[in-house]
């Protein structure tokens, strides 16, 4: 008696309640990956120099100097483009898994107590038909 | 509406299924589950490409199936479960602003297998029970009153609003409110309601907060983990690292969250200055171990977790290590040039916070090697690209810092008061789980509570929360040592007594038997006075019991009337009487205080320490004696004005000292003329004190608002005849002693002794001429009977009239 009202409460559950709260833990893992891979910030600084370092303008006119300048503040915006590039990209494969990763899991929970049944009865044939051969 | 029986049942297949298998167990067997389907299946796999035997391969696979599906509907059991666990978390510790209503996971497995009694349910469950002890019932007083016939509340009784959400907060103070015998109880025990309910929040607070560290999905615990590649828009100061500590420290306020709206503003305030564009930087003012570096550290917290405002996100907080600064800078142009290099490159990297600790000292240690700090630093503090966090004393910012004008002002101020009882007990509330582990002791709320009151009242170093911090650990170190297992007031009160040597927390039986009879102790060192002793009795008993102000010295008195009648004796009888000997007197002529300099002399200056501060110090618990105190100057009397109203007093160095632990008592012959005349008319006591308080303060020797600050003016009578006569016989006994330890009996006879009391009688000099004349007629015969060899030693001396000449005797 009480693991039919177990059962049954869990079904109510399984198929109710059950998917806003999964839903809500979707969006804290969302949340996390965009706070983890610091993508507004990365987006914001995308083409800001390597930790600062850059080279100042000195007084008066030298092609070297000038060179140095150019080069040297390239170099860094380069270098800091392709780590908060990276950096980016890998946020968005994560973000794009755990997108995914949410559907399948809806998907699944839908399935979920057919895919236990099916997983157990699919195991115990095997184990049956390994005593049979 | 429903009752909370309904709203229980909600919860009622969760909790059957966690009393068939608790959430530890589910844990267990999701952990094997998991492991022997991947195992199981990894072998499989191998089996079918290196071996190919079919039979072992099926086995294999059908095993990792079969696990799989049983792991498979653990972690569906699991969150099942935990849906029901963890409802309403978010709302009851203030991580969400989503209304819940009903009931929670822990009343419900609390009432519904008792839910005829609710207080039968509560006690008798595992935080219930937890709750009874650390309120300071024991198991047996809960089990008792459990038994006795009472009247039972049910649970179907209790009817909740729509949008009421019943805790087990909510359980305890239902409890108190209706269930009287229960009420009745606590009573008895002598324990408060607002014990009972704060010990309630505590224990229920902590285990939620437990609870909420086990949602490693949730919110709030993901964003502990930091974000990469903040720092990345900004420069590295390589140098300032160099030079740079950690500032991870006891974290007294970290541990604090949404139960400290203290702490949070603090936070917030420094957080508000740091997110400004210019001269955004803060300046912690507070008491050593107030914990000013802890709030420093919650801002950093709060900046890694992004948790943060919006403008501070980013930034870096780093210590400045000025221990290591000066031990490896001696000259001026060197440590010129390693602060500017650091705070430059510091200025590039666009994000950084310094924290200089105790500024004020860095500046005086930067000039004695002629670097001027405030100049130095003046162009970045006005920078939007660095920023600033200093802390200091009060008593240094007022001393060294205030005169620096201009740069003061570009620090904004962000003052740390002392923590008051409460939010201290809420403190060490966060602490005790830890002491708890390492000492295996439990404490009780009256524990915590007596820590923080003793700590105040009768710890003299440090201030608070830091000094409550170390009793805290203090007292369950002891009581390890001394297996003690649950940890209350009176356990607490036991170490701070053997700790000050000042008798604290219940009255024990020796002591109870001197606070009855302290008149008596009193008396067997001062002859006559029965007035003013009865007076000091009765203050003295008061303090005892903690009726009178915690905030103000033990007992504070002024002894007036003519000299040689006891107050010196009294005060003496006093200190042996509370602190074990008479040693525990300061004594202070005031007379010596009556120069322009006397304030000075007490209190210190700059360079030098005062005399009372000093005694102070030296002495906290202690009898403090101020002879003539009518002769000090004003400016003295303001001091004490003071010290008698607060029971503490800031010294020149701007450090506060506690003369909490005191009992003062002020001496003065102002008044002595008056209380002869008037104690010869005969007059009443009573009629008499207010007599020659009016005559004091008409004579401008006292001001009326200094008077009423003591606690009681005596006035001591002059003796009698009869009681010079037992002056003398104390005296003798004195002398008896001393002649005995030299090998010699001495007896005076009455006859004799009647007369030298006659002779030495003075109503206005009181006992004085009595011991002149003692020492001029006995000791002198005794003298002369020794150095003649009339006497050997061994042999008895009695003195009788007829010893003595006329003139010996001549009054």
């Amino acid at each position: 008696m009480i693991f039919t009202s177990i059962i049954s409460d869990y079904f109510h559950w399984h198929y109710g309640r059950a998917f806003g709260e999964l839903f809500h833990v979707w969006l804290n893992f969302l949340w996390f990956i965009v706070h983890f891979f610091s993508l507004p910030q990365m987006s914001q600084s995308l083409f800001s120099p390597w930790k600062r370092m850059t080279e100042e303008k000195h007084g008066g006119f030298s092609f070297e100097g000038l060179a140095t300048y150019i080069i040297v503040n390239l170099l860094s915006r380069l270098v800091g483009f392709l780590m908060r590039g990276s950096v980016i990209l890998l946020g968005l494969i994560a973000l794009f898994l755990t997108i995914a990763g949410g559907f399948v899991t809806i998907l699944l929970w839908f399935t979920a107590p057919v895919a236990i049944i099916t997983s157990l009865v699919f195991g115990a044939s095997l184990l049956i038909s390994s005593t049979v051969i | 509406m429903k009752s909370l029986f309904d709203h229980a049942l909600t919860f009622k297949s969760s909790i059957t299924l966690d009393r068939f298998i608790s959430r530890k167990t589910l844990h267990i067997l999701r952990t094997i589950f998991f492991w022997g389907w991947v195992l199981l299946g990894i072998t499989a796999a191998a089996a079918f490409t290196i071996f190919d035997k079919q039979r072992l391969v099926l086995l294999l696979f059908g095993g990792s199936f079969i696990l799989f599906s049983f792991w498979f509907e653990q972690i569906l059991l699991f969150t099942y479960h935990n849906s029901f666990y963890f409802r309403g978390l978010n709302s009851i510790i203030g991580l969400d602003d989503e209304p819940i209503s009903g009931t929670t996971y822990e009343v419900a497995k609390v009432i519904l297998p008792v839910h005829e009694d609710l207080t039968f349910a509560f006690c008798t469950s595992n935080l219930g029970s937890n709750v009874m002890m650390r309120t300071g019932l024991s198991f047996e007083d809960v089990d008792y009153f459990l038994q006795q016939p009472r009247q039972k509340l049910s649970a179907h009784e209790v009817m909740l609003e729509e949008k009421e959400l019943f805790t087990l907060i909510s359980l305890g103070t239902y409890l108190l409110t209706q269930d009287l015998e229960f009420r009745k109880l606590l009573k008895e025990k002598g324990i408060k309601t607002e014990t009972y309910i704060a010990a309630l929040k505590w224990i229920i607070i902590s285990y939620n907060k437990d609870k909420q560290a086990q949602r490693w999905w949730s919110k709030d615990s993901l964003s502990k983990t930091p974000g990469i590649g903040r720092e990345w828009t900004y420069g590295t100061a390589f140098l300032l690292q160099k030079f740079s500590r950690s500032i991870n420290t006891t974290a007294v306020f970290s541990m604090l969250t949404n139960q400290a709206p203290y702490a949070q503003t603090k936070i917030s305030k420094i957080e508000t200055i740091l997110a400004r564009s210019r001269s955004a930087n803060a300046l912690i003012i507070g008491e050593p171990g107030v914990g000013k570096i802890d709030l420093v550290m919650e801002v950093k917290r709060r900046i890694e977790k992004g948790t943060s405002l919006g403008a501070v996100t980013g930034k870096q907080i780093i210590a400045l290590d000025t221990n290591r600064l000066f031990a490896t800078h001696k000259e001026k142009t060197d440590l010129e040039y390693t602060l500017l290099s650091l705070f430059d490159e510091a200025l590039n990297s666009g994000n950084i916070v310094i924290v200089i600790e105790n500024l004020s000292t860095v500046i005086r240690e930067a000039h004695a090697l002629g670097v001027y700090i405030p100049e130095l630093l003046d162009e970045y503090l006005s920078s939007p690209d660095l920023q600033f966090i200093a802390t200091d004393t009060p008593g240094a910012y007022h001393t060294y810092l205030e005169p620096l004008g201009g740069f003061v002002r570009r620090f904004e101020e962000v003052l740390i008061e002392t923590p008051n009882t409460a939010a201290t007990v809420r403190i060490l509330e966060s602490l005790v789980p830890q002491s708890e582990l390492r000492h295996h002791t439990i404490f009780t709320y009256g524990a915590l509570e007596a820590i923080v009151i003793a700590a105040e009242r009768y710890i003299i170093e440090g201030t608070m929360p830091d000094k409550a911090v170390t009793l805290l650990t203090e007292v369950a170190s002891a009581a390890e040592r001394a297996h003690k297992e649950i940890i209350d007031a009176d356990f607490v009160y036991t170490i701070v007594s053997d700790k000050t040597g000042i008798p604290t927390g219940p009255i024990q039986e020796s002591e109870r038997d001197l606070l009855l009879h302290l008149e008596e102790r009193l008396h067997e060192q001062v002859i006559g006075q029965e007035p003013a002793l009865k007076a000091i009795a009765r203050t003295m008993r008061r303090a005892r019991v903690d009726i009178q102000s915690s905030e103000k010295p033990i007992g504070s008195f002024l002894f007036l009337g003519p000299t040689g009648v006891g107050k010196t004796e009294t005060a003496k009888a006093l200190a042996k009487s509370f602190f074990g000997s008479e040693a525990a007197m300061l004594r202070f002529d005031m007379s010596e205080y009556s120069n322009s300099d006397a304030l000075v002399r007490l209190v210190g200056n700059g360079d030098t320490s005062g005399t009372l501060c000093d005694a102070l110090r030296e002495h906290p618990y202690a009898v403090l004696l101020l002879d003539e105190f009518e002769k000090a100057t004003r400016l003295v009397h303001d001091l004490f004005l003071q010290i008698l109203d607060e029971g503490i007093f800031t010294d020149a160095r701007g450090n506060k000292v506690n003369a909490r632990n005191l009992i003062i008592i002020a001496t003065s012959n102002a008044g002595s003329r008056l209380i002869i005349k008037t104690v010869e008319q005969r007059k009443e006591l009573a009629h008499l004190t207010q007599e020659i308080i009016d005559h004091i303060i008409e004579e401008g020797i006292f001001r009326p608002e200094l008077l009423n600050r003591f606690d009681s003016t005596i006035i001591f009578e002059p003796l009698s005849l009869v009681e010079q006569g037992r002056v003398a016989r104390l005296m003798l006994g004195g002398l008896y002693e001393r002649m005995k330890e030299k090998g010699y009996e001495l007896e005076i006879a009455d006859d004799l002794l009647e007369v030298l009391v006659q002779k030495g009688y003075s109503p206005e000099f009181g006992a004085r001429p009595m011991q002149r004349v003692l020492q001029d007629v006995i000791e002198e015969k005794i003298a002369g009977k020794i150095i003649s060899g009339e006497v050997k030693k061994g042999d008895s001396i009695l003195l009788s009239k007829e010893d003595m000449s006329e003139a010996e005797l001549a009054v």
